[in-house]
């Protein structure tokens, strides 16, 4: 194995946020905003009840990936996180 | 996809289970391994041909049957319930009861995991633990005849194209059939029009060699006269004389410088120039010719 195949490996079991959305966006259709494609995803998760919520992991650049100790894997953190994903989007749509 | 320092992320293991249920499959499940697919708790059974009953019960509650803090029948060792156990424990208890789901007595009756997977798959139940290549098999039902019935559409029409194709396509053939009947048709015309212009041809020659032979109008008239006038006054013959004329003296005459010619057609001639002769009003000057000279 070549050095950047272990780090793709190290990588392959993580997605990251704004890929999360991305893919879930473009499951969803091109006709679906990426503003409602997060909406989405926050319904997703506030609705479940059956599985445990995603934790959500930090790449450190010292010890890799490791699970974000500032965050809890519960909805309200979950939503505040993507909530905050799409102010930060419609901000970036203003023209100034 | 290699991430910078810093990213936040996601577990992809952790959040598909929540996903199947929207029948949503991530990109990056394509390029993961069975390994990075299946979620912490179910890691340890990752190769287990044979699982046990239990087992599956809280696998399928997205419990590790071996987790410190699972006590037994459902509930953690601080007497509080898991998620979803009863539901769990009644349909696989049900499934072995119904024989969807077949305990082996010789592996200490647990059960074929390809078997559980099926059974889930068919349930629209998540299972944990996917195979290679078949990661996306726990697509909702739902889902699946919903593309069922789209593919069904979409063989309907494909089918009713060909069906048009078909038609089009006996059409083009037969006429191509009728250009090529057409084709042969006007083939047998030429020929036949060819052979016609010859015919024709043929009979313009016979025609012109007819004309050149034909004597007609004024020439025919004088010529007439002539035969008359010479046979007369040569031959002394009467030719005015109505019957027996001396017809004999004339074809003697011809024969002489080797003009074979029959009586009757000496006769006919003589008898058009006698006529002519009276038209022209020169009778009487050639029968008065005749009295005089013809002893």
């Amino acid at each position: 194995m070549n050095l950047l195949a272990l780090l793709e490996e190290e990588d392959s079991e993580y997605i990251s946020i704004d890929d999360f959305i991305d893919q879930i966006h473009k499951s969803l259709g091109d006709e679906v905003s990426k503003e409602k494609a997060i909406e989405a995803i926050i319904a997703m998760f506030r609705a479940e009840k059956d599985f445990d919520l995603p934790e959500l992991h930090k790449k450190d650049p010292m010890s890799g990936w490791n699970r974000e100790p500032t965050y809890t894997a519960t909805a309200d953190h979950l939503v505040s996180l993507f909530a905050q994903k799409k102010r930060n989007l419609e901000f970036d749509d203003l023209p100034f | 996809m290699i991430y910078p320092s810093e990213t936040i992320a996601f577990k992809i293991s952790s959040v598909i289970p929540i996903l199947r249920k929207y029948g949503i499959q991530l990109d990056s499940e394509k390029s993961a391994s069975t390994d990075a697919l299946t979620p912490t708790y179910a890691k340890d059974y990752l190769h287990a041909t044979y699982i046990d009953p239990e087992s599956v019960i809280l696998l399928l509650c997205g419990v590790n049957p071996s987790h410190d803090y699972y006590d037994q029948d459902g509930y953690w060792n601080d007497g509080s319930p898991v998620r979803n156990y009863r539901k769990y424990s009644e349909l696989i208890l049900t499934a072995i009861d119904n024989q969807q789901l077949n305990t082996v007595h010789s592996k200490n009756n647990k059960i074929n995991q390809d078997q559980i997977r099926s059974w889930c798959s068919a349930m629209n139940i998540y299972w944990p633990i996917p195979t290679n290549g078949t990661a996306f098999a726990n697509t909702p039902l739902k889902d699946q005849n919903s593309e069922i019935e789209k593919l069904q559409d979409q063989l309907k029409e494909a089918s009713s194209q060909l069906k048009e194709q078909e038609a089009n396509s006996k059409f083009i053939r037969d006429l191509t059939l009728e250009r090529d009947n057409l084709k042969d048709e006007n083939l047998k015309l030429k020929i036949a029009n060819f052979d016609l212009e010859a015919e024709i041809d043929d009979a313009k020659q016979k025609i012109s060699a007819l004309e050149r032979d034909i004597i007609s109008g004024k020439s025919r008239s004088f010529l007439l006269e002539i035969l008359g006038g010479l046979t007369t006054s040569l031959l002394y013959v009467d030719i005015f004389k109505s019957g027996n004329i001396e017809i004999g003296k004339v074809t003697s005459a011809l024969d002489s410088v080797g003009i074979n010619a029959t009586p009757e057609t000496v006769s006919n001639y003589l008898k058009q120039a006698a006529a002519r002769l009276s038209d022209s009003g020169k009778a009487d000057t050639v029968i008065e010719y005749l009295k005089i000279n013809k002893g």
